[in-house]
């Protein structure tokens, strides 16, 4: 094995003791007969291993925590979207109670009944009429261009000689 | 807490807001997330507003979330897109600030000596995460410092499996030239 491969194989083992036995036996014995790959596996170790592995835990300070809880707390509490849609409408209404006095919006709450009443009752009847009246009118139309062809055809005689001659 | 701990109730409790069940959350995973976000970011300041971006996500997301994928995942992908979010931000604006507060929460040690050795510790790690590319930090972060398999680290970035081992050889061999050069001074 040359050193190239076994300084590959090195980086790619993971070692967390410097007295690791190294898995591979043919790494192990090349290791031991070749200075400059011991050289370079203890420059791996104390580069890549060492450093990493006394790095000390590290805290965040109080402040954080008091921070996000701050900043949750600040927060509009989450409620479902139905309950947020009667709010408003809610609001919307006091807002109009707010703006016309009683005797008003109770006059203007008759008027819009009596419009939508009225609405029911004589549109849809009116426009029964004009779609009953409409088809009469297709009806007769029908009617009279077919009785005019016929009394076209029963009146057309010019009444001429000729025509008695050759069409009696 | 640690955070496989976490029961299925606190979880259904914290996505139904009881901020009692949130603070347990908060306490078994903050330790990684803003760990994460420091090694991406080197800057507490930087790695604070990505911390609270991502337990506000959790929170929003908490009812969408599937109880039977692992929470720590789901913590870890929330966590990398937001960092690795955040980074391309930070390039894009090339503002960024100074890294002289990198270490300033560091666990406090009563001896100035140990405080000292881990303040060396931690600029030796910054000073090697600082010359890869914030996809190959991930990876060396996740792998070297969180401890996560290869399958976990191939789910937390959505990346397949040969693709993270790739990345990782090539973050390895990164630090291995950079280590050759003798660029880096920190108890290299």
């Amino acid at each position: 094995m040359d050193c190239r491969k076994v300084q590959e194989l090195l980086i790619r083992s993971d070692l967390r003791e410097e007295t690791d036995t190294i898995l591979d036996p043919e790494v192990q014995g090349h290791l031991e007969v070749c200075p400059s790959c011991r050289t370079f596996y203890k420059e791996f170790f104390q580069t890549l291993v060492r450093p990493f592995k006394e790095a000390g835990p590290v805290q965040p300070p109080e402040s954080v925590w008091l921070k996000i809880k701050a900043a949750i707390e600040k927060e509009p509490q989450k409620r479902p979207a139905a309950e947020v849609l009667l709010d408003r409408f809610k609001a919307a209404w006091d807002r109009i109670l707010g703006i016309m006095p009683k005797p008003v919006l109770g006059g203007v709450g008759l008027a819009a009944v009596f419009l939508i009443a009225a609405l029911l009752i004589y549109v849809p009847k009116g426009s029964l009429n004009g779609k009953a009246y409409l088809g009469d009118q297709m009806l007769y139309l029908m009617g009279v261009s077919s009785e005019d062809l016929e009394f076209q055809a029963e009146t057309e005689s010019l009444g001429t000689a000729i025509e008695v001659v050759f069409l009696d | 807490m640690p955070v496989e701990e976490l029961s299925e109730d606190v979880l259904k409790l914290a996505a139904q807001g009881d901020m009692t069940a949130f603070r347990k959350i908060y306490e078994a995973v903050s330790g990684f997330v803003y760990s994460v976000a420091l090694r991406m970011v080197r800057n507490t300041a930087d790695a604070q507003e990505i911390t609270q971006d991502v337990f506000l996500k959790i929170y929003h997301n908490l009812k969408n979330f599937q109880y039977r994928s692992s929470f720590k995942t789901w913590a870890y992908q929330i966590t990398l897109n937001t960092t690795l979010n955040y980074c391309k931000r930070l390039a894009r604006e090339r503002n960024r600030r100074t890294d002289d507060s990198v270490l300033a929460t560091q666990g406090v040690s009563p001896a100035v000596e140990e405080r000292m050795e881990q303040l060396s510790r931690e600029a030796t790690v910054q000073s090697l995460l600082a010359i890869l590319t914030p996809e190959q930090r991930a990876c060396i972060v996740l792998r070297e410092i969180e401890n996560l398999s290869y399958e976990e680290m191939a789910t937390v970035l959505r990346l397949n499996i040969n693709t993270v081992r790739t990345r990782l050889k090539r973050a390895r061999q990164r630090l291995i030239e950079y280590a050759k050069k003798g660029v880096a001074q920190h108890g290299l």
